[in-house]
Order: structure tokens, then C-alpha cells, then sequence
């Protein structure tokens, strides 16, 4: 049972260092009145048994795909709906 | 044991480990974005009761909800921020 987990845990950890663009799960999100979708792109910091860390993080709003979130964004791993490590942060796709 | 119950305890070990790092992280200073009105909450951790947080919100995106106390699922939780004094501190979000 743990076991199984654990692999995917070191896989995560072996992440630590590169970037990587993860979407959640909910529908969109509101900043203070901008409403975006829940896509990050940044450097993995931090991971442990049940979030990762990007740090420095870009949440890719429509009107600004490449805005720098002032503080790192802990992401908890049930929250993952998927992630990638090859695309990268600066790559532009429509986000509508 | 089958391999959907192996799945579901995956899944209740990740929720266990977000919730003990909640714990671990009590009084300090945390941002959090949900998918849920009110979205945003800044606050200070004061408790952590089975898998809910207990906050002293300064900040959310609605001002008539702040200085109050809340109770927040921590599975609600989408991305958040806990302020450790090692990274950067929160910012004060308002304009």
C-alpha cells in the first residue's frame, strides 16, 4: 500500500530543480477579481509526502500568461490533475 | 486488498500529510486560493480540528469578510503558501 505511493514519490522528488507546468482541478480561479484557469509553471522547490512547491511560480492568466506570482504556490498532490515537464514555462497556447 | 482500495488509501495518505503540514505550520501566516467564494484568505493558522483549518483572516477578496475567523476544508485548499521565514513573506495582496 505505502509502497506503491512511494514510488511516485521519488519520481516527484526527482523533479526537485526543473520546471514544470501543473493544472488543478477546479474550473477556474479569482485573484482579487481576475478570474483565471488553475495552470503554473515554475521550478520545483520543494516536494513532500502531500504537496509540491513551485518557487518562482508564473500563473498563466489570459490577458498575462507569463505574470510572476510574488510568493511561491504550494500545490497539494490531490489537487493535480496533470503536469508536465516538457513544456516549458514560456511556451504560448491559448488558454481560453 | 484490491487495487481500488490501495488507490483510495493513496489518496487519504496525501490528504493526512496536507493536513499534518497545516499542523506542523500553526500561527504562522498562510495564503490560500480555493475555488469557492470567497477564492482568497490570508490569514494566521490557529488551529487545525481533524481536516479543517481554523483561521484568523485578515485579507480575502471581500472586505466585508475579513477580520473575522473562519473554518476552512483543507481539502478545499487549491494552491496556498505558509509563510515559514525562510522564503518571501505574503505581500499585502490589497490594491
Amino acid at each position: 500500500m505505502a509502497h506503491k505511493d512511494d514510488d511516485f514519490f521519488r519520481e516527484l522528488k526527482k523533479l526537485e530543480g526543473e520546471q514544470l507546468l501543473v493544472i488543478t482541478r477546479a474550473v477556474q480561479l479569482d485573484l482579487l477579481g481576475q478570474v483565471f484557469r488553475p495552470v503554473f509553471c515554475g521550478t520545483v522547490s520543494e516536494v513532500q509526502k502531500g504537496h509540491i512547491t513551485l518557487s518562482p511560480v508564473i500563473i498563466k492568466m489570459v490577458n498575462a500568461p507569463f505574470y510572476k506570482f510574488p510568493i511561491p504556490l504550494s500545490i497539494p498532490l490531490e489537487q493535480i490533475v496533470s503536469f508536465s515537464k516538457e513544456v516549458p514555462c514560456d511556451a504560448v497556447f491559448p488558454l481560453a | 486488498m484490491n487495487q481500488q482500495s490501495e488507490f483510495k488509501a493513496i489518496n487519504d495518505i496525501r490528504e493526512e500529510a496536507i493536513v499534518t503540514h497545516f499542523r506542523k505550520n500553526k500561527d504562522k501566516k498562510v495564503f490560500i486560493l480555493t475555488e469557492s467564494f470567497p477564492f482568497m484568505f490570508i490569514g494566521k493558522i490557529k488551529e487545525v480540528l481533524d481536516d479543517t483549518a481554523v483561521l484568523d483572516v485578515q485579507t480575502t477578496s471581500v472586505p466585508a469578510l475579513e477580520g473575522k475567523e473562519w473554518i476552512l476544508h483543507i481539502d478545499a485548499i487549491e494552491v496556498f503558501y505558509i509563510e515559514t521565514g525562510i522564503g518571501p513573506k505574503i505581500p499585502d495582496l490589497k490594491d
